[in-house]
């Protein structure tokens, strides 16, 4: 029998283990359960995660590829991992998990079609009226003829830089092929709003000038509540 | 929806891919074009340079093509998605998709470092 | 006759919470033709409003001026936004009230002719009262890094008579934060100091 000294025995390693709660034995029992690659893949999410230089980005993206190895949740219809795309899209409305929602995320897809409907309708004919190509169209934006092809037949959503180009090819406004472009970037904008700021000297100062003014007076009022039946 | 399923790419999506398009668009609007944009790689070549209308390219160091998907109208920002083949059954080519990053975000040695491992989890895991 | 006989329209409004319920009933909304009205009535009828509430905690109020009709005549919301870093050396944080959407449908503009009673007036001054409070509930509630005073709002350069009624309630350009589209105006809350 191999024999043992006092300094080949981990007590660091075992005083640690015996200090553990519940929920992080079992992060420890799945993941010596684990191959050795998803061991070391595991180990490299650690390292990303306590690398002082690592951006709140990509430490949001080590911890769910952590959880995502350590804690297998297939999915009902999609196999033993990870989720067929197209299964997916096809149901995120008709499976979306809060049912109130369903109905919602099911015009949006609809609106999504509608608008691919539109562009394709309006491309076509303004092909026909100006007695163009596929092929020569295609040249023009710097694409293939069977990517047109795949957008006039609604299998594929066109990026908004090709609308443009389409539009500066045919000598058309982007509006004629894409009529909601702007109420698009519009939410977009509204949404970005929301988002954390570093923000830059010149907004430093808007910011500090706004604040200290003296507060508006304006009149206020409440409003009442419709009685419900 | 004018999906076929008989042509191109089965497509597959690991869950934390979806949690980076949630973080990067938290308008489900937003999403939902984006996802329109990446069933293009349906179509995906190696040997042709655009996915119909979305340029690509292949990054040596980790190893996995990245399509862009550039920003405008619906879509605040633009995305650099990674994606690679893996098809544990040949008869069913599959390209799986990694997840994403911002475009206007780094991709050096610890980005490439996440979605190489998540390449391995989905090499090891995928059936 | 009274003032409410001779002009019936001259009311206050019903202000509730809005709920996901709620969206079957802004079916007819219809904020106007332009691109900003298109988008306020894209972001109450469908996906984004649940999308402001959910990630955002956004509060929404749907107004309605008949007891007895559902029909929702406009709607506003208001949120907290995320934190605002000053540069280095400073590196304070702070945030900012914010109205991420507004709107009313277009065949009460400019109703009623009354400028007490008029929609538009009764739905900013109700908004300006939330976001006062919610103002005063933060500074009771938070630490002084979550504390606002600023109140908010994105403004289509287009939109010259949105602006005119944001001017008359105290709203300023913020310069810095504009874009290709928006212009950023702030109002400073009285929290009553």
């Amino acid at each position: 029998m191999e024999t043992m000294e006092l300094k080949d025995f981990p007590n660091e390693a075992f005083r640690a283990i015996l200090n553990i709660d519940a929920k992080q034995r079992e992060l420890i029992h799945r993941y010596l359960e684990c191959s050795d690659d998803v061991q070391s893949v595991v180990r490299s999410m650690f390292a990303v995660l306590e690398h002082s230089l690592t951006t709140n980005e990509d430490r949001q993206r080590a911890i769910t590829t952590i959880a995502d190895t350590l804690f297998v949740n297939p999915m009902e219809g999609h196999g033993n991992y990870g989720f067929d795309f197209l299964t997916a899209e096809r149901d995120a409305a008709r499976k979306h998990e809060q049912v109130e929602r369903r109905s919602v995320v099911a015009a949006r897809l609809d609106q999504l079609d509608s608008q691919e409907a539109t562009f394709a309708q309006r491309l076509r004919k303004i092909l026909e009226e100006k007695n163009v190509t596929q092929e020569e169209l295609a040249a023009r934006i710097d694409c293939t003829q069977s990517a047109v092809s795949k957008m006039l037949s609604r299998d594929a959503r066109p990026q908004r830089k090709t609308i443009f180009k389409m539009a500066l090819a045919l000598n058309v406004q982007p509006t004629d092929l894409w009529p909601n472009l702007e109420v698009a970037a519009i939410l977009d904008s509204v949404d970005d709003f929301f988002a954390d700021r570093e923000l830059t000297e010149e907004q430093a100062k808007a910011i500090e000038a706004a604040s200290s003014r003296p507060p508006v007076k304006v009149k206020t009022r409440e409003l009442p509540s419709r009685k419900r039946k | 929806m004018p999906i076929t399923t008989h042509d191109g790419w089965r497509m597959r999506i690991c869950r934390p891919a979806f949690q980076d398009f949630h973080a990067i668009f938290p308008r489900y609007y937003a999403r939902s074009v984006l996802n329109r944009q990446l069933l293009k790689l349906r179509w995906w070549s190696p040997d042709e340079r655009q996915v119909v209308d979305l340029d690509w390219c292949f990054d040596d160091e980790c190893g996995l093509p990245h399509v862009f998907v550039e920003p405008g109208g619906e879509l605040a920002t633009g995305v650099r998605v990674v994606f690679f083949e893996h098809s544990p059954d040949p008869q069913r080519p599959t390209l799986w998709i990694l997840g994403g990053v911002r475009i206007d975000e780094e991709f050096e040695a610890q980005q490439k470092l996440l979605f190489y491992g998540r390449s391995v989890i989905v090499k090891e895991r995928a059936d | 006759m009274s003032d409410l006989e001779s002009h019936p329209e001259n009311r206050p409004l019903f202000a509730d919470a809005f709920s996901p319920a709620d969206q079957p009933f802004l079916a007819g909304l219809r904020c106007g033709d332009e691109p900003w009205a298109q988008a306020a009535t894209e972001w109450i009828t469908c996906s984004d409003v649940l999308d402001s509430i959910d990630k955002y905690g956004t509060k929404v109020w749907v107004y309605r001026n008949l007891e007895e009709d559902e029909a929702v005549v406009g709607f506003s919301s208001l949120a907290a936004t995320g934190s605002q870093k000053w540069p280095p050396p400073d590196g304070k944080r702070s945030r900012l009230l914010y109205i991420p959407q507004l709107g009313l449908d277009q065949k009460f503009r400019g109703y009623p002719p009354d400028p007490e009673w008029r929609y538009a007036n009764q739905i900013m001054e109700h908004l300006i009262g939330q976001a006062t409070l919610l103002a005063k509930r933060i500074q009771q509630e938070k630490p002084p890094s979550k504390h606002v005073e600023l109140l908010t709002l994105k403004v289509h350069r287009g939109n010259a008579a949105a602006r005119k009624v944001y001017e008359r309630y105290g709203f300023e350009v913020l310069p810095g934060f504009e874009d290709n589209e928006h212009l950023v105006m702030s109002h400073k809350l009285d929290l009553g100091e």
